[in-house]
C-alpha cells in the first residue's frame, strides 16, 4: 500500500516537471516565427550531432582531387587541398554550435548574477558593481582575443576551444548584466515587490520566485544574442588565424576560403556553404527571440489560438 | 488602549539638483496619529499631502527622518532588519493600484499560499486559502485559485490582495486608497468587506483616502492632512457636520454631490 502512494508520487512528480519544459514549448510554438526559429535551431543541433558520427570523409584529409565542384560522391565539392566541404561543414557544426551555446549560456549565467545583485542590493553596492560592469563593457572583445591568440601563437601553442569560450565570456558578459541591473531596478519598485516584501519573503525568494520570473523573456533574449556573439566571435578568432587552424568549424572553413581566395577563383562551394550555415543560425536565434514575450507575459498569450482558425478571437487574449 | 501611535513623525526627502544644490521636500512634518484597538480610523487629504508616505513610513518601507512610532509600548522606531520583520507581521498595507500590487506571472493561489507558508501555518494551507478567499468573497474559490492576476477585475484582484494582506494574521491593516482605482459600484462591496472584516477579525484599520464621501461611510475618527500636516481631527460626524478648519471646508465643499451643480 505505502509502496504504491511512493510510487505514484514519484511519477506525478516527473510528470510534473516534464510538464514544466513542456508547457512555456508549447505556447512559444505557438508564434509562428518562433516556430520556424525553433525548427531551424533544432535542425542545426541534429545536424552537428550527425555530423560527428556521419561525416562521409574524414574532414582533415588531403586526399581527393583538387578544387572539384560538387558531384555525387562529394556532395559540395572539394578545397584547393583535396578536402571534402561537406564533410568539413558536417562535422565543423557540432563544435561551432557548443562554443556559441556555452557562451550563451555561462555569460548569461554571470549577467543574471551579476545584474540581478546589483539592481536588488544597497546603492553602494550597486554603485560598485555598476563602476565594474562599466570597467567590462568597454573591453574591446576582438582585440582581447587577438592579443592572447597572438601570444598563444608565440609560445607555440594554439588557441584550443576552451580558452576561446573564456575570452568571449569576459568580454560578453557586460552587456546583458547592464541590462539585468537596469531592469531590476526598475522592477524592485513595482507593488508587487514591495508586497512581498512586507509579507515577508526573503531578498532570494524574491529574486527566485518573482524578479527571474518577471524578466525571463530578457534572459532568453540575452541568452540568444550571447549566444551569438559566441558564434561570430568563434568564427571572427578563426576567420583572423589566431585560433588553432587544424580544428575543423565554420570558421577555420571560411579562414581558409577566404585566405585561398575562393571568391576569385570561382570555387563558391567552399565559400557559400559555411556562410550560409552561420547566416541561417543566427537568424533562428532572432526569430526564437520572437516568441518569448509570450513565455514571460501571460497576459500576452493567446489561447485557443488553433480552436477558431476563422474567428476574429484569434488576436484576443483569454480575458 | 493605542496599538500604534507617532510622536512628531517627520520624513523629508531630499531632491538633489546638480552636484551640490539640494532641495527639501517635507513630505510629513511632526504627524502625531494614534490607532486604538479595533478602530476604524480615516486619513484624507488632497494627493501630494503625505498620505501615502505615512502609510509607507509605517510599515518601514521609508525611514521616518524624526519622531516615533510605537506598537502598543514599544518604541519601534530605530527597529533593524530582523525586527522589522517581526513587526511586520502585525502589520499589513492594501496597496491603492490592484492592477500593479499583484504578481501577473503567479496566480491567485500562489499569492495567498506564500504568506501561509512564511508564517508557518499550522493546519491544512489549501484549505486556509479557500477560507481566506470565501472570506474576501470571492465564491467560489476553486474557481479562482488557479486564474492569473490579469483574468480578473480590479475589485476582485483588491479582493485577492485582502486575502493576501489578512493570511499574514496582522493586528492592524492600512489600506492605502484601496477603492480609489475601483469603479464606483464596486466600491461599496470593498468598503462593506473592510468593515466586515475588522468586526470579525477585530482589526485596527487605517483607511486612507482622498475621498469624503466613503470615509464618512465606515471610519469612526478621522485625521485631515494638508501639506504633511495634520490639520484637523476627532470624529467623523462632528467634523463633516462643522468642519473647523478652512481646509478641511474646502475639502468637503469639493466632495462629488450628484444634487449639486457647478
Amino acid at each position: 500500500m505505502n509502496r504504491s502512494l511512493f510510487k505514484n508520487s514519484t511519477v506525478n512528480g516527473i510528470s510534473f516537471k516534464f510538464n514544466k519544459i513542456i508547457k512555456p514549448l508549447k505556447i512559444l510554438l505557438t508564434n509562428n516565427k518562433a516556430k520556424v526559429g525553433f525548427i531551424i535551431l533544432t535542425g542545426m543541433m541534429v545536424f552537428g550531432v550527425l555530423g560527428q558520427f556521419l561525416a562521409p570523409y574524414n574532414p582533415n584529409r588531403y586526399e581527393f582531387v583538387r578544387s572539384m565542384p560538387p558531384s555525387y560522391s562529394h556532395l559540395l565539392g572539394t578545397t584547393v587541398y583535396g578536402q571534402d566541404v561537406f564533410s568539413q561543414l558536417f562535422y565543423g557544426a557540432a563544435p561551432t554550435l557548443l562554443v556559441g551555446f556555452s557562451v550563451g549560456i555561462i555569460g548569461t549565467f554571470i549577467s543574471i548574477f551579476v545584474g540581478i545583485s546589483a539592481g536588488f542590493a544597497s546603492e553602494r553596492v550597486n554603485n560598485i558593481v555598476t563602476g565594474i560592469i562599466n570597467i567590462f563593457l568597454i573591453i574591446p572583445g576582438v582585440l582581447l582575443i587577438m592579443l592572447f591568440g597572438s601570444y598563444f601563437l608565440g609560445i607555440h601553442q594554439s588557441l584550443g576551444y576552451l580558452p576561446t569560450i573564456l575570452i568571449l565570456v569576459i568580454t560578453g558578459w557586460a552587456f546583458g548584466a547592464r541590462t539585468f541591473r537596469s531592469i531590476t531596478l526598475s522592477i524592485a519598485k513595482r507593488d508587487f515587490i514591495l508586497s512581498s516584501m512586507l509579507i515577508g519573503e526573503s531578498r532570494l525568494s524574491i529574486i527566485f520566485r518573482q524578479i527571474i520570473r518577471a524578466i525571463f523573456p530578457v534572459i532568453i533574449s540575452n541568452f540568444f544574442f550571447t549566444a551569438m556573439y559566441g558564434t561570430m566571435g568563434l568564427t571572427f578568432v578563426e576567420y583572423l588565424g589566431v585560433g588553432n587552424l587544424l580544428q575543423v568549424n565554420w570558421g577555420t572553413m571560411l579562414y581558409w576560403a577566404i585566405n585561398n581566395e575562393a571568391y576569385l577563383t570561382g570555387l563558391w562551394w567552399w565559400i557559400l556553404p559555411p556562410s550560409f550555415m552561420i547566416s541561417i543560425l543566427m537568424f533562428s536565434f532572432i526569430l526564437l527571440n520572437f516568441g518569448m514575450d509570450e513565455i514571460g507575459n501571460p497576459s500576452l498569450r493567446r489561447f485557443n489560438s488553433k480552436k477558431n482558425k476563422k474567428g476574429d478571437l484569434n488576436e484576443h487574449t483569454e480575458n | 488602549m493605542s496599538i500604534l501611535r507617532t510622536e512628531n513623525l517627520s520624513k523629508v526627502f531630499i531632491s538633489r539638483k546638480g552636484i551640490i544644490k539640494s532641495e527639501n521636500v517635507v513630505a510629513l512634518d511632526n504627524v502625531n496619529i494614534e490607532l486604538n484597538e479595533k478602530e476604524l480610523i480615516g486619513v484624507v487629504g488632497a494627493s501630494g499631502s503625505g498620505k501615502s508616505t505615512l502609510a509607507k513610513t509605517l510599515v518601514f518601507l521609508y525611514k521616518p527622518t524624526t519622531g516615533n512610532i510605537y506598537f502598543g509600548d514599544e518604541n519601534i522606531t530605530k527597529y533593524k532588519s530582523r525586527k522589522i520583520k517581526k513587526y511586520r507581521k502585525n502589520i499589513q498595507m492594501v496597496f491603492q493600484d490592484p492592477y500593479a500590487s499583484l504578481d501577473p506571472n503567479h496566480t491567485v493561489e500562489w499569492h495567498v499560499k506564500r504568506p501561509l507558508i512564511l508564517i508557518k501555518y499550522k493546519g491544512d494551507i489549501n484549505e486556509r486559502v479557500n477560507e481566506l478567499l470565501d472570506m474576501v468573497t470571492l465564491n467560489p474559490p476553486e474557481y479562482y485559485r488557479n486564474k492569473f492576476p490579469h483574468q480578473l477585475s480590479g475589485g476582485q484582484r483588491q479582493r485577492v490582495y485582502l486575502a493576501r494582506a489578512l493570511a499574514v494574521e496582522p493586528s492592524i491593516l492600512i489600506a492605502d486608497e484601496p477603492v480609489s482605482m475601483l469603479d464606483v459600484s464596486v466600491r461599496i462591496g470593498i468598503l462593506n468587506l473592510l468593515k466586515n472584516i475588522r468586526d470579525i477579525l477585530d482589526l485596527s484599520i487605517i483607511y486612507i483616502t482622498h475621498d469624503l464621501n466613503t470615509v464618512s461611510m465606515i471610519t469612526d475618527r478621522i485625521y485631515v492632512m494638508h501639506d504633511g500636516k495634520i490639520v484637523e481631527e476627532g470624529n467623523t460626524n462632528t467634523i463633516i457636520k462643522n468642519p473647523t478648519n478652512l481646509y478641511t471646508r474646502e475639502l468637503i465643499e469639493a466632495a462629488p454631490n450628484p444634487y449639486k451643480r457647478i
